[in-house]
């Protein structure tokens, strides 16, 4: 028979003592990193049994060790796979009293959960750190296309707020296989009723776009209604890529759509690899407008004429007007390229030294700033030093 | 592992779950203090409870440690097919193996592929039937596998791990016959672990006979095996093995780690060698680079394989602080002091603490200040004020990287921000870690900041996490900006933004 409340209590109570006792007396033993990593891997797990907020607490004192180096996982993670499968969502909250545990933790839990409870996971994903959101969908992308996963699919797609969804259904869909063709998944999604299914059909056909050159999606760009080129464009963005031909048509008809925010975030990265001459490229960056938020488009665009020929680069820079966004911010990515092409500051000074604008200037300055900061060695051992 | 019986049950709102499971933990979660105070007996009971724990406590450590060591308890399946889990080993002996083996497997392996995670019953279950359909018929099951290899788990993983149960049972001779049977040009699962396996037992003859067995390029790739499940008591026997086969690379990995130096180096100079392998043995990338990371090992000889005294001062302490025991560990829960830390380091590296004691005084202190800044703060002690802020600094700006930033705030609190130095060296410090914390913590950093107490540590948090995440993440950086109150920080700010 079932112990009554207060004797349970202070039974496990005890047994949670004894555990931070045991725990404590392991510091005091001469083992090696992996004896020790192994000895409190055991300790943490049956402790966690008996008193899970405990075994965290005293997990994060040792959470920063790694078996490597780097943003690695802490052996000791694994400790609470079988607590989180048993407990999910008391172990989520009691991760939750640790702000830093959800970010330690979360990618454990995600994995532990998943495997047992995926829809318990699918429910709870907007209360999930970023990174542990991503994990969840990769998972469910990489399950297999049967009915269970599908159903799972559908949690997702009635699940967050629109913002959420998009992000979601994106991040989705660019892991999955192309499956559809553009024209058809258009006419599908176009419709259905506005919700997370037609979202998510927007993001099939999004993917689909992957595969079609700049006069097809014009083309099929043309059938969409006013009221839903700004989703469409967003969902576009999301899953366009350098395989993508349509590529520039693609971003030309997301700055037509203003949608500034998506375009921000480092959008420009998908210009590498792409597929087109350099000098084109280039080209058609000038027609970029002067806004920060394209910023990044635009230095990526414009990267690989600079680091092919520095020269005829920075010639190609002054023959715009002074003070012309694009001049300004080409050679701030003349700083950067320099820098991290190069590794010459003294080339990148002399890029700084071309700039007017006060704030294209600042933003090159801390550019050159943050190359020193990012790639200085942890290990290097100061000049002084090497001359003892 | 309990199935979910009802899942409408499983999807109830979670905030209802929440509460339930918040108070579970409330009760599960009651410190022992609490109890005892329930109890309304604070003297005697909390000492007998206190004293109750730490018995319990020793009792269960003991056990813990008594399973580690045996290495009896494993959290894991092994797939390298060194020792088979007793999960595994139970599972074999208890399956009921079906006539057609691979119509179930194939009905295992969709059922697994649905999980990104891990599933062990389903792998034991998987592996189990592996290892019979391996007796049964190793042929059909390499062709069957074949066939799999883009499923989860890797089917030839898990036929591979159940090795040494398979080998026990069979034989080398069976183990043959069993590589014998995949027709595939892609190596099986077992060459490597039956290599391993002779190589343990020293049996060169059994090891030649499986060579012939392997293309070339497979052979090459298993020298190392051969050299590091090679017992450390019998290198002569290793040794003929090498010099028969005209193979010196099979030396490269033999023995301890951060030791094989010392032993390749005396084979280097073994006169009683033939001068062409030593060479080759000397030119090998493995060996060189065994030759520049133990600390026994002539200094001019590390050097001249490669390696230079910064890199080696480095190198050693690193491998240093976790020999015979983890020192960091143990530094960081004050079970042993930075001196004693440094003297045994000093110790195993002569020449280097003669050549540049300063270097290697500063790179113990670097290690040990991520782990317990104040108590590593001790070795400066004799150091002018001066030196001694400068080091503690740049330990700041350079280490830190993935540690707690609690440790990190501990150390700069130990250096005063009274002179421009200071000042622009501890901001550069700042600017570093925030970088670095924000993309690795996100909001519970930005969380940490803010709850720093007022002074100058808080003002340049919160001026680098601003500077951080102003571009990126602005509408983090714009509620920030209200925090910042030093007037040359608001006023740089002002200059970037």
């Amino acid at each position: 028979m079932r112990k009554p409340k207060l004797e349970r209590r202070r039974e496990d109570n005890s047994r949670s003592a004894a555990y931070l006792a045991a725990w404590e007396a392991l510091a005091k033993e001469p083992l090696d990193r992996k004896s020790r990593f192994a000895a409190q891997t055991k300790l943490l797990a049956e402790w966690a049994n008996i008193d899970l907020v405990g075994a965290l607490d005293a997990f994060l004192g040792e959470a920063w060790d790694f078996a490597g180096n780097g943003f690695g996982h802490n052996p000791l993670e694994k400790a609470f796979s079988a607590s989180f499968m048993d407990q999910p969502l008391a172990s989520w909250e009691a991760l939750g009293r640790q702000p830093m545990a959800k970010y330690l933790l979360g990618d454990e839990w995600v994995s532990s959960v998943f495997s047992k409870e995926p829809k318990l996971v699918i429910s709870m994903l907007g209360e999930l750190p970023p990174a542990a959101q991503a994990q969840a969908i990769s998972i469910l992308a990489n399950n297999a296309a049967t009915p269970e996963n599908e159903e799972l699919v559908r949690t997702l797609a009635s699940s967050g707020n629109s913002g959420q969804l998009e992000n979601w259904m994106s991040q989705l869909y660019r892991q999955l296989p192309l499956d559809g063709e553009s024209s058809a998944l258009l006419a599908l999604w176009s419709k259905m009723p506005k919700g997370g299914e037609r979202t998510r059909q927007m993001a099939a056909w999004a993917r689909s776009v992957g595969s079609v050159d700049a006069d097809q999606l014009a083309s099929e760009w043309g059938k969409i209604s006013d009221e839903d080129r700004g989703q469409a464009a967003r969902m576009l963005l999301a899953q366009i890529n350098s395989d993508s031909p349509a590529l520039l048509e693609a971003l030309n008809l997301v700055i037509g759509e203003e949608q500034w925010g998506p375009l921000a975030a480092r959008v420009g990265e998908k210009l590498h690899g792409f597929s087109v001459d350099s000098d084109e490229l280039a080209e058609w960056a000038l027609t970029l407008p002067p806004r920060e938020d394209v910023r990044g488009i635009f230095k990526n665009a414009i990267a690989q004429k600079l680091t092919k020929d520095p020269v005829g680069g920075r010639q190609w820079l002054e023959q715009l007007p002074p003070g012309d966004w694009h001049r300004e911010y080409g050679f701030v990515q003349m700083t950067n390229d320099s820098l991290w092409s190069r590794r010459d500051p003294a080339a990148a000074q002399r890029a700084i030294d071309a700039i007017t604008d006060t704030r294209a200037r600042q933003v090159a300055v801390k550019a050159l700033y943050d190359w020193h900061l990012l790639t200085d060695k942890r290990n290097v051992i100061r000049a002084e030093q090497s001359q003892e | 592992m309990s199935k979910i019986k009802n899942p409408t049950v499983a999807i109830i709102t979670h905030t209802l779950a929440l509460a339930a499971g918040w108070a579970i933990y409330e009760m599960l979660s009651t410190k022992p203090d609490e109890t005892t105070s329930h109890s309304g007996n604070f003297g005697p009971t909390r000492v007998t409870t206190r004293a109750s724990a730490s018995e319990a406590g020793k009792e269960i450590l003991t056990k813990v440690l008594a399973r580690t060591d045996k290495g009896a308890e494993k959290a894991h399946l092994q797939t390298d097919g060194s020792e088979i889990h007793p999960d595994l080993l139970a599972r074999i002996d208890s399956i009921e193996v079906p006539d057609d083996i691979h119509a179930t497997l194939d009905k295992l392996v969709a059922e697994r592929s649905k999980f990104g995670g891990e599933n062990r019953q389903l792998d034991i279950e998987i592996m189990a039937l592996c290892f019979h359909a391996t007796i049964k018929d190793a042929s059909a099951h390499f062709k069957w596998a074949k066939q799999q290899e883009n499923q989860i788990p890797g089917v030839l993983t898990a036929t591979g791990a159940c090795f040494s149960e398979l080998h026990k049972r069979l034989g080398t001779e069976g183990i043959k016959e069993i590589i014998k049977q995949n027709k595939y040009p892609e190596k099986g699962p077992f060459e490597d672990f039956l290599i391993k396996a002779l190589a343990k037992a020293r049996d060169p003859i059994g090891i030649l006979e499986v060579k012939e067995l392997m293309s070339e390029e497979q052979w090459q790739a298993n020298m190392h095996i051969i050299g590091e499940s090679w017992p450390e008591s019998d290198a002569a026997s290793l040794i003929k093995l090498a010099v028969d086969t005209d193979d010196p690379q099979m030396l490269a990995a033999y023995g301890i780690r951060g030791t094989r130096g010392s032993f390749l180096a005396k084979l280097l100079r073994d006169e009683s060698l033939p001068e062409d392998f030593r060479r080759r043995l000397g030119e090998n990338q493995m060996a060189r680079q065994a030759l520049t990371n133990d600390p026994a090992v002539p200094l001019e000889i590390r050097i001249a394989n490669g390696g230079n005294s910064n890199l080696l001062i480095v190198g050693d302490v690193e491998r240093l602080l976790d020999s015979e025991r983890d020192w960091s560990f143990a530094f960081r829960h004050g079970e042993a002091n930075a001196l004693e830390i440094y003297e045994m380091i000093v110790a195993k590296t002569p020449e280097l603490a003669a050549e540049r004691p300063v270097a290697l005084r500063n790179q113990v202190f670097r290690e040990l200040a991520e782990e317990n800044p104040k108590a590593a703060m001790k070795m400066l002690d004799d150091l002018p004020e001066h030196e001694r802020n400068d080091l503690a600094l740049f330990t700041a700006r350079a280490n830190f990287q993935d540690v707690d930033p609690k440790l990190f705030l501990e150390l700069l609190e130990q250096v005063p921000a009274d002179t421009p130095a200071e000042w622009e060296g501890r901001l550069d410090a700042w600017n570093r870690r925030s970088l670095t914390n924000n993309q690795r913590l996100k909001d519970s950093y930005s969380e940490w900041v803010l709850n720093l107490p007022p002074g100058i540590d808080r003002e340049m948090a919160i001026y680098s996490l601003i500077r951080t995440v102003g571009g990126s993440e602005s509408r983090l950086g714009a509620p920030l900006k209200v925090h910042l109150s030093d007037t040359e920080l608001q006023r740089r700010l002002s200059l970037n933004q």
